[in-house]
C-alpha cells in the first residue's frame, strides 16, 4: 500500500528551494581558475553564478493545507466536513529548515532532501502530527512540462516514507485521521511530493517558490518506499526538452488498482501545464483498458479496441484538490483481464468514433526499477565503500520472478548541459571540462547478474573501489551513471533519469596533524561554491576567520547526513576530508583551550576575543604584564 | 545598566512564597529576551562585508544577553518553574517599553543600526546605574535616578537572590527538586567565564542557593561593570571585555575605549577607530511587522519565512527549557538560519507604502498590541 491507495489526504501549496547556483557549473569547483564574479548574479548572456548565487539550500513548505482525504472505502470528502480538512501542512518546528542537496555538479537530476520534518497542524495550532521525511530525491524529473524556460518549465516528484510518528489527536474528532493513524501501527506512512511551476526570475515575488502536490497514505513493508510497483504508463516520444512525453506533452506516470478495485492513477506529474501552471486542456480524453497489447502510442482505433472505463479529468481542481489522483472502479470483467492488457489514455473520440492512443503502459506492461538511485561510495571508509537496495519487476503490476538483470557504466561523457559558453567572450570559466564514467570498473555489482525471487525482487550491492584517484582533477571523485534493465532482449522502457548516479569520492592519504595548509584548498573551494555562507556568515577560506569560528565549524561538520543543519557541502565530502577538517578544528580549539566564542558566531569578521586586560586593582584579574593587549585595552 | 521600579524590589522583599520568585524570574527572561530583537535588528541592518567591527560588538552583546536568558531559565528550573520562551516572546512589542517598565518605559524601538539608535536606545538600555563621570564622560551627568524610586537591575537579580535565602533559611524546599540534567550546560555553548566564578569548566548550573548566587552574578557583572570603591570599571570581569554600554559606545563614538589617567574616569573613546559607515548601513523599515508587507510580494514571503524562523527558534528553546537540554544544537541551526534569511528580507524594499525603506525582518506578527505577559508585582 501507499499513498495512492486509501485511506489517503490530498494537500497542496507551495515549496521553496532556495538552492544555491555557484555549484551547478562543474567548472566553478576549480578553485585555480576560480573568479570573483562566478558569485555573482547571471546578466545577460554571462552566466556567473547563475541565476540564484545566494541560495541556502532551504527547502521548505508555504501555505500548505489539507484539500481532500479518501475513506479506506474510497469515499471522498472535500472541502468540509471531517475536521482534517481544515488543517494545515507544514514542517518541523523546532529546527532549521531541510535542504535541497545535489548528489554531485555532474548529476543535477536528483536533488534530496534532507531533514524534512513535516506536520500536521490544526487551526488552533494543535501539532496532530509530527514527522520526518525519510531522505529520498525526487524522480520522474522532466523539463518540458510547460512552455516556461528551464527550471521553470521542470516537474517532478518525490516519493518516500514518513517515519518517527509522533501522534497527537486528543480533543480532534477526526474519523479519517483516526483511519489513518490506525493504518500507521507499523510507525511509517507512505508520501508523495509534485513539484513544480519553480520561479527562477530572480526579483520576482516567487523566486525560488513552485507549486506542491502532496499526498500522504498507508505503507505495507513488501512494497517499494520511494515509486509505485504499479502500472507504469512510459510515452514513447520524445518533446522539444527531450523528455519521454507523449505526443500531447503526457509524461509517464504511475497507476495502481487498490484493495477496492479501483484503479488510481496518479497523473500529478503527467499532464502538460498551460499559463499560470494550471492543467493544460487537451479535449475529451478517455481511460480504458485496451483489448490488444499491441496497439501502440499514437494508434487511431475504434470503440471495438478497448475497454472504455471512465473520462479523464483534466482540471487543475483535481489537481491541486485531489493532489491529481484520479481513482476509477473497475467492474468484475475488467479485473478479470487486466492483468494481461494495458491500460491507457485516449484522445477522442472523433466525428467518426476513433480515439488516439496518447498514452499507454509500457510495452508487455514491464517495469523494472530500483529502490534507491543515487549513492556515495567511500573508498576512505570499508563501512561506507558499499551500499544496499533491493530492485523490482514487474509486468502490469504483478511481480516477475525468476528474471536476471543487468547494469551498464555509461560511456566517459562531459557535462555539456551544465558548462554554457558565456558571452562576453573571456567570461566562460576557462577550467577543462571534467570527463564522468572512467576509470571503468570502479563501482561492481553483487550479483553480477541478479536474479529477481518469487516477489520479484533481488537484493543487490554496489562495492567501490579500493582506491579512486583524482580522475576529475578538481571535483572530489568520479561520478557514474548506471543503466539497469533485464538482460534478455525485452527490456523495459524507463524514464530518462532512471539510473543509478553513483558519487565515488577520492582517497586521500590520513593526516595525522592536519595543518592550515592541508585544509585550505577544501575550504576554499566550498566559499567559492556557497557565498552565502563564506560572506553571510564568515569567509571560512581565511585562517583567522576559520580559526576563530573552530567551534561552529567543527559542530556543522560533525552533523550526519540527514540533519539540516550540516552544511550542505559536506554532504559532498569524503569521510577522510571530514575527519581531516574535524581534527584540524578540534586542534584550534585545543589551542585556544577553550569553546571558541559564540560572539564568532553569528556574523563576525574580527580576531577573536581573548588577550584582553583586567585591571590591577580586580583581585579577579591576572597580573597586566602577563596579558597581552594592554595598551589597547580589551578587546570586544 | 536598566533601571527598575523599587517596587518591584520591595515586592520580592516580602516574597513569602517561592511562586513569588519564580514570576519575578519570568520576568527577568522576558526582559534578557527583550533586547535580543533590539540589538539584532541593529545587526541585520548592516551590509554584507561591511562595518565589521561594529557588528562583532553587537553580536557580542547578543551572544551575552542569550546567556543571561539561559542562567535566569535554568535558576527558574532550579526552583521548580517552567520557563515559557515562546509566551515571553509574543509578548513583546516595539515601540513601547521593556519588560518591568525598564528606565521608567523608556521607548524601544528597532530599527536600523544608526548613532541615534545606539545613543537613544541601546546606550539607554545599558547605562550604567552610576552617579559619577563615567568612563569616556568628561563631565559628571546628570543622576541617573531618583534615590528611593529606582534600583538597578542588579538589584533586582541581587534582590531575587535575598529572597530565595530568605525562603531557604525558613526552611522552604526550594531547591529540593533542581532537574540538573534538565538544565543547559553554558560551557557547551556559550564563551567560558572562568574569570568570574574561578573554575575551569562553569556550567551555569543551579542546584542550592550557592549556585543560583553565582549565577545571578555572572548577569550582573557583565551587565553593569562593577563599582570599585569611588570608581567604576567599565571592564566585564567574567570575560575582560567591555560590559555593554561601553561596547556599545565604542560603536557611538567611532573609537575604542582605553585607559587615560588624564581623563576624569580614568578611560577615554580615544583608541583605534570603530567606523560606522552609514552608507553600508540599509535603512531598514522601523518596529517592522509582519502584517507590513504586501501580501503575496517577495518582501512579505521573505519576512513570514524570518519571523516563522523566530518563531520556530522560540519554539526550539521551549523545549530545550522544558527538559531537553541537547536540542540547544537545532536552536543554534534555527539562529544561523534566521541570519541567513534576515539576508533574504534585506534585500527587498518595504514596499509602495514605506517608500525608500529596505524591508526589516519582522520580529512581531501584526501591530495589534499584545496583553504583557509575565507581568511581575
Amino acid at each position: 500500500m501507499s499513498y495512492l491507495q486509501p485511506p489517503r489526504l490530498a494537500f497542496s501549496g507551495y515549496f521553496q528551494a532556495d538552492v544555491s547556483t555557484v555549484n551547478n557549473d562543474p567548472r566553478h569547483f576549480d578553485n585555480i581558475s576560480f573568479e570573483p564574479y562566478f558569485q555573482d548574479l547571471r546578466e545577460g548572456q554571462q552566466q556567473n553564478g547563475w541565476w540564484n548565487p545566494v541560495g541556502t539550500g532551504i527547502f521548505r513548505f508555504r501555505d500548505a493545507a489539507v484539500r481532500s482525504v479518501v475513506d479506506p472505502s474510497g469515499n471522498l470528502q472535500i472541502g468540509q466536513g471531517d475536521p482534517v480538512l481544515s488543517m494545515f501542512v507544514g514542517n518541523a518546528f523546532d529546527r532549521a529548515s531541510a535542504k535541497i542537496v545535489d548528489v554531485d555538479p555532474d548529476w543535477q537530476l536528483a536533488s534530496n532532501l534532507y531533514g524534512l520534518g513535516i506536520t500536521l497542524v490544526a487551526p488552533n495550532g494543535q501539532v496532530v502530527l509530527r514527522s520526518e521525511y525519510e531522505a529520498n530525491p525526487f524522480r520522474d524529473l522532466w523539463f518540458g512540462r510547460s512552455a516556461a524556460p528551464g527550471d521553470s518549465g521542470a516537474s517532478a516528484m518525490f516519493q518516500s516514507v514518513l517515519t518517527q510518528l509522533e501522534w497527537n489527536l486528543d480533543g480532534i474528532n477526526s474519523p479519517f485521521l483516526q483511519q489513518l493513524y490506525s493504518f500507521s501501527q507499523s510507525g511509517t506512512l507512505s508520501i508523495r511530493l509534485t513539484t513544480y511551476g519553480f520561479g527562477t526570475k530572480y526579483g520576482e515575488n516567487e523566486f525560488c517558490y513552485g507549486k506542491l502536490i502532496g499526498a500522504i497514505g498507508p505503507v505495507v513493508a513488501q512494497e517499494p518506499r520511494s515509486f509505485i510497483l504499479g502500472r507504469r504508463f512510459m510515452p514513447t516520444t520524445r518533446n522539444r526538452t527531450g523528455d519521454l512525453a507523449s505526443t500531447q506533452n503526457i509524461g509517464c506516470f504511475s497507476a495502481f488498482v487498490d484493495q477496492n478495485r479501483t484503479l488510481q492513477l496518479d497523473l500529478s506529474n503527467a499532464l502538460p501545464l498551460a499559463d499560470k501552471y494550471l492543467i493544460e486542456q487537451l479535449g475529451p480524453m478517455q481511460i480504458v483498458l485496451l483489448k490488444d497489447p499491441l496497439t501502440a502510442q499514437d494508434d487511431l482505433i475504434g470503440p471495438e479496441a478497448y475497454y472504455a472505463l471512465a473520462s479523464l479529468d483534466q482540471t487543475d481542481y483535481q489537481q491541486w484538490n485531489l493532489s491529481g489522483i484520479q481513482s476509477v472502479p473497475l467492474h468484475q470483467s475488467i479485473y478479470d483481464v487486466m492483468n494481461e492488457l494495458p491500460f491507457a489514455l485516449l484522445s477522442g473520440p472523433n466525428q467518426d468514433g476513433k480515439s488516439v492512443v496518447a498514452i499507454r503502459e509500457s510495452l508487455l506492461g514491464l517495469e523494472v526499477r530500483s529502490e534507491d538511485i543515487v549513492f556515495r561510495l567511500d573508498p576512505n571508509d570499508s563501512n561506507a565503500n558499499h551500499a544496499d537496495t533491493t530492485i523490482y519487476a514487474a509486468r502490469y503490476g504483478q511481480p516477475m520472478a525468476g528474471q536476471q538483470l543487468n547494469f551498464w557504466v555509461a560511456a566517459p561523457a562531459t557535462d555539456t548541459d551544465n558548462t554554457p559558453v558565456s558571452q562576453p567572450p573571456g567570461t566562460t570559466p576557462r577550467a577543462l571540462l571534467p570527463v564522468n564514467n572512467v576509470p571503468a570498473f570502479a563501482v561492481q555489482f553483487q550479483p553480477a547478474l541478479p536474479v529477481t525471487d518469487a516477489a520479484g525482487r533481488v537484493a543487490v550491492r554496489l562495492q567501490g573501489p579500493e582506491v579512486m584517484d583524482h580522475p576529475r582533477e578538481y571535483i572530489d571523485g568520479q561520478l557514474y551513471t548506471i543503466s539497469y534493465n533485464f538482460s534478455g532482449s525485452d527490456p523495459a522502457l524507463q524514464q530518462n533519469f532512471d539510473k543509478l548516479a553513483v558519487l565515488v569520492f577520492s582517497t586521500v592519504p590520513v593526516v595525522d596533524n592536519p595543518t592550515w595548509n592541508d585544509v585550505q584548498p577544501i575550504l576554499q573551494q566550498y566559499a567559492n561554491l556557497y557565498p552565502v555562507m563564506s560572506q553571510g556568515l564568515f569567509d571560512f577560506s581565511q585562517k583567522d576567520q576559520a580559526d576563530a569560528n573552530a567551534f561552529i565549524m567543527r559542530f556543522v561538520l560533525d552533523k550526519g547526513i540527514n540533519d539540516p543543519d550540516q552544511m550542505p557541502v559536506t554532504r559532498d565530502m569524503s569521510s577522510a576530508k571530514r575527519a581531516m577538517l574535524i581534527r584540524y578544528f578540534d586542534q584550534v580549539l585545543e589551542s585556544q583551550g577553550r569553546p571558541s566564542s559564540l560572539l564568532h558566531m553569528f556574523g563576525k569578521r574580527c580576531p577573536t576575543r581573548g588577550g584582553a586586560a583586567l585591571r590591577p586593582q580586580d583581585d579577579r584579574a591576572a597580573p597586566v604584564g602577563t596579558l597581552p593587549g594592554k595598551s589597547r585595552g580589551p578587546n570586544p | 545598566m536598566m533601571r527598575i521600579s523599587e517596587k518591584h524590589i520591595k515586592a520580592l522583599r516580602r516574597a513569602e512564597s517561592v511562586d513569588q520568585v519564580k514570576s519575578a524570574l519570568a520576568s527577568a527572561i522576558q526582559l534578557e529576551l527583550a533586547t535580543i530583537p533590539v540589538y539584532l535588528s541593529g545587526l541585520f541592518s548592516l551590509k554584507q562585508n561591511a562595518n565589521r567591527q561594529a557588528a562583532a560588538l553587537v553580536q557580542s552583546v547578543v551572544v551575552e544577553e542569550m546567556l543571561h536568558m539561559t542562567l535566569v531559565c535554568n535558576t527558574l528550573i532550579a526552583i521548580g518553574g517552567r520557563p515559557e520562551i515562546t509566551a515571553a516572546g509574543q509578548g513583546l512589542y516595539y515601540p513601547g517599553p521593556l519588560p518591568l517598565n525598564i528606565n521608567d518605559g523608556l521607548q524601544v524601538s528597532l530599527k536600523a543600526l544608526t548613532p541615534e539608535q545606539i545613543e537613544s536606545v541601546f546606550m539607554a538600555i545599558e547605562k550604567p546605574d552610576y552617579d559619577g563621570v563615567l568612563p569616556g564622560e568628561d563631565v559628571e551627568a546628570a543622576p541617573a535616578s531618583v534615590p528611593g524610586e529606582y534600583a538597578s537591575i542588579g538589584d533586582f537579580y541581587k534582590a531575587i537572590g535575598e529572597a530565595l535565602a530568605r525562603l531557604v533559611e525558613s526552611g522552604e524546599p526550594v531547591f529540593a527538586e533542581p532537574k540538573l540534567e534538565e538544565q543547559v550546560d553554558v560551557s557547551r555553548w556559550f564563551p567560558p567565564i572562568t574569570r568570574l566564578v574561578r573554575s575551569e569548566k562553569y556550567d551555569g548550573k543551579v542546584s542550592d542557593l550557592a549556585s543560583a548566587e553565582a549565577a545571578l552574578g555572572v548577569i550582573v557583572v557583565q551587565g553593569e561593570g562593577a563599582q570599585e570603591g569611588d570608581g567604576f570599571t567599565p571592564i566585564d570581569s567574567t570575560d575582560g571585555a567591555y560590559a555593554h554600554y561601553f561596547k556599545f559606545g565604542e560603536i557611538f563614538h567611532g573609537k575604542r575605549l582605553i585607559e587615560n589617567p588624564s581623563a576624569p574616569s580614568g578611560w577615554s573613546y580615544a583608541g583605534e577607530p570603530v567606523p560606522l559607515d552609514e552608507d553600508m548601513v540599509f535603512d531598514l523599515l522601523p518596529n517592522a511587522a509582519l502584517s507590513d508587507y504586501q501580501s503575496g510580494t517577495a518582501a512579505f514571503f521573505a519576512a513570514q519565512q524570518f519571523y516563522g524562523s523566530y518563531m520556530r527558534l522560540l519554539g526550539a528553546l521551549d523545549t530545550v527549557f522544558h527538559g531537553e537540554p541537547e536540542k540547544l544544537n537545532d536552536a543554534l541551526g534555527l539562529m544561523y538560519e534566521m541570519k541567513l534569511v534576515a539576508q533574504q528580507v534585506t534585500r527587498n524594499p518595504a514596499g509602495a507604502a514605506h517608500p525608500n525603506r529596505i524591508a526589516a525582518p519582522p520580529f512581531m506578527l501584526s501591530h495589534v498590541q499584545p496583553k504583557i505577559g509575565q507581568e511581575f508585582n
